[in-house]
């Protein structure tokens, strides 16, 4: 049986898929099935792992656009004590919301909608949720990470300013994205980042849509106070510039501080939420003036944090100005 | 904006004179004080004859909450309600109560809005929760109605709610999300009986809420303070107002909720930048120059000729009081804030408090006992412990 992936979130016992997953290779729809279910598709390549979803780069009116899917099933959870099931609802409304949150916030920093709405079609005798999304030419920042292994202080800077930017516009409609991590932001080929993937976005305005004790994201990118279920709905923005300042951080130096040696869930929370951040910054890599925007992001506590996005992209314009050679 | 002259009862002309003199920059003015007409007509002619002065009006609205309080000319406002509980804060009362408090100070055109507010005992009561959707409520009325002015928004809390440090940083969490001008806040002491003296834990954390707001480049305006703004300064206070009596010096509860006394004419007192502290001119400062240390208390005022070097209570009246006492706290605070990092700034108070209790050590020797133990130096004391409390919140 080969598993193609399931997300997951984990942290303490709870060990939950958090949407619709594909179990097994032999579910993913073959390019022929998606052709003869969506018209419209001038042509379509073989699909490729994205978060939650199977995306399959397609051709529409001669424009590249990513197309995204994802099956509609009930999802039995095994939580030890409990069991519990995500619902065809939930996922339903789980990516409605992604996609709405979309339609609300036009920015560059985030991506845009494609021709093809969100709508449920049956494709090989199962029903799965499909819509089109701008395809992104470009490299993630792990990737980056990967090749370069670090990422010089003005592009980190760059990164922090549209990466922001793509904060603000999902808190402006009451959004936290809770999973920004160097996977989910991709710097385009034509310049400038991109912020991906809001299945994990937070509506504050909404009824929530994972359990009460689910927290959602990518443990060492986590917030201090995304650690701990019961602040759920206390999140706002600050946690994500929070998730952005370990991003910065990890460019810069090549390594996430608070990833255990011993790779455990436990050791990288209780890092997070007690490690003293500024010795990781005192390294020549980080300049004296993003080494203070860096500490006010990073600080354990939202009100030690920047009150607002803009007041971060002002900081954020000053020490890009202040580097040699200005941002890239 | 630094000094603000607290509104009390006939004190107007010593305002006036504290304006001309420039020892205070402003005025926050009390319903409590005026009825609405008076009100009006004593801000128009504040703006006439004062144009640079900044107006503020703190609502009162506090007392509102209090079972059967001595409300003097608040019950005449419009905007004001009597006996309210806690299940008096739906939604539409809270538009109604804002509405109404917004459109008195736009009417009486002030330089800030002040929100109105309840009092809080516990950060963690709903008495908390209703603050902060006071405040809400305030700025969205403000933003909605396009008043045009910056907006402070108006906290009031116990003394005790304080303590509990995880709460002070959950609330401050939720209110600097706000996107105001700034905050207006008002502390009720636990024990008024020994005040200047608080909980040095309480005031830590005060001056931890302080420095937060600040750094997130919030205006923090205090209302009824004394020598206690030269800490709060420190810490990022931008102003605060204060007045002639111990009454505009600390929230008067016991006056709004009907439990004080009238008590006799309060004693000419003395403001000392020396002791940072405040002490009967008869006999304290009397007794002060009989033992050959008058140099050492008095504050370089240029109302300190009056009294050297034979200090008696005629040549000392309230006017001069408290003209004395804005000045020498508008020095203090001008000497402190000289310097902008944190540091710095509580680096230059603990060498005044050091200062302060090197004075009273000497006053000790020389036989000085003083008339009221508020006199003596257990507030410079109190502030050293809530200056460490301070320095650990930082450093954590």
């Amino acid at each position: 049986m080969l598993y193609i992936f399931t997300d997951q979130c984990k942290i303490g016992r709870v060990n939950a898929p958090v949407c619709g997953g594909w179990a097994m290779l032999s579910e993913v729809p073959s390019k022929e099935s998606i052709l003869s279910a969506i018209s419209g598709i001038d042509s379509i390549s073989d699909p490729i792992q994205g978060g939650q979803k199977i995306v399959y780069p397609v051709v529409i009116r001669g424009k590249k656009y990513a197309l995204k899917v994802i099956p509609l099933k009930n999802e039995p959870v095994d939580d030890g004590d409990d069991s519990f099931s995500i619902s065809v609802d939930d996922v339903f409304l789980r990516i409605k919301r992604e996609v709405e949150t979309l339609d609300e916030c036009s920015v560059p920093q985030l991506v845009k909608l494609g021709p093809i709405p969100m709508s449920i079609v049956e494709v090989d005798d199962g029903p799965k949720i499909i819509y089109a999304e701008e395809w992104v030419n470009g490299r993630s920042i792990r990737e980056m990470i990967r090749i370069q292994g670090s990422i010089s202080a003005s592009e980190v800077v760059r990164i922090g300013i549209d990466v922001t930017k793509a904060v603000k516009a999902l808190w402006s409609v009451s959004k936290v994205h809770r999973d920004i991590k160097p996977e989910n932001i991709i710097r385009r080929n034509e310049g400038g980042f991109v912020l991906l993937d809001l299945g994990f976005a937070l509506d504050l305005d909404d009824i929530s849509l994972t359990g009460s004790n689910l927290v959602c994201g990518t443990v060492p990118y986590y917030s201090p106070e995304q650690t701990d279920p019961a602040n759920k709905r206390r999140l706002d923005f600050r946690s994500d510039l929070y998730s952005l300042g370990v991003v910065m951080l990890e460019a810069l130096t090549g390594c996430n501080p608070f990833v255990s040696r011993d790779g455990s869930i436990a050791s990288t929370v209780r890092s997070i939420q007690t490690m003293e951040i500024r010795p990781t910054l005192d390294t020549p890599e980080i300049p004296q003036s993003l080494k203070a925007v860096l500490l006010r992001m990073m600080a354990k506590e939202p009100h030690l944090r920047y009150r607002s996005c803009d007041v971060l992209l002002d900081s954020l314009n000053k020490v890009g100005k202040s580097l040699a050679g200005g941002l890239t | 904006m630094s000094i603000l002259s607290q509104h009390g009862y006939q004190t107007e002309s010593i305002t006036e004179d504290g304006l001309n003199k420039h020892c205070i920059e402003g005025v926050i003015l009390s319903p409590y004080e005026r009825p609405p007409d008076e009100m009006k007509s004593y801000a128009r002619n504040l703006r006439r004859n004062h144009g640079k002065a900044t107006l503020l009006f703190d609502p009162h609205f506090y007392i509102s909450t209090i079972a059967n309080p001595n409300e003097r000319n608040l019950a005449k406002y419009d905007y004001y309600r009597s006996g309210l509980d806690m299940t008096s804060f739906s939604p539409n009362s809270i538009q109604e109560y804002v509405k109404g408090a917004v459109k008195f100070q736009n009417d009486i055109d002030v330089d800030l809005v002040v929100s109105p507010t309840i009092m809080v005992g516990d950060f963690n009561e709903y008495q908390a929760m209703t603050a902060i959707q006071l405040g809400q409520a305030t700025v969205e009325h403000v933003a909605r109605s396009r008043i045009g002015k910056p907006l402070l928004i108006s906290l009031a809390f116990e003394e005790n709610s304080l303590k509990n440090f995880e709460a002070v940083k959950r609330f401050l969490d939720s209110i600097t999300l706000m996107d105001v001008e700034g905050f207006y806040i008002t502390v009720r002491l636990a024990d008024p009986s020994s005040y200047p003296v608080c909980d040095p834990d309480s005031l830590g954390n005060l001056m931890y809420f302080t420095h937060i707001l600040s750094i997130n480049k919030f205006k923090v305006v205090f209302g009824y303070t004394d020598f206690i703004t030269v800490l709060l300064h420190a810490c990022g206070a931008g102003a605060s107002g204060t007045g002639w009596s111990t009454g505009l010096r600390h929230l008067p509860w016991s006056k709004f909720d009907g439990t004080g006394g009238g008590g006799g004419r309060p004693l000419p007192r003395y403001s000392s930048s020396r002791l940072l502290n405040s002490m009967t001119v008869v006999p304290d400062l009397q007794s002060i120059a009989t033992a050959g240390c008058l140099n050492d208390v008095l504050s370089g005022s240029s109302y300190d000729s009056v009294l050297s070097p034979d200090p008696k209570p005629d040549p000392w009246p309230r006017t001069t009081s408290c003209l004395h006492h804005w000045e020498v706290l508008s020095n203090l605070v001008g000497q402190i804030t000289q310097d902008g990092e944190i540091e710095k700034k509580i680096s230059a108070v603990k060498k005044l408090i050091k200062q302060g209790l090197s004075t009273y050590s000497k006053l000790e020797t020389n036989g000085i006992v003083w008339k009221q133990p508020s006199s003596d130096n257990r507030n410079l004391l109190c502030w050293q412990t809530a200056i460490d409390t301070f320095s650990k919140r930082l450093r954590t």
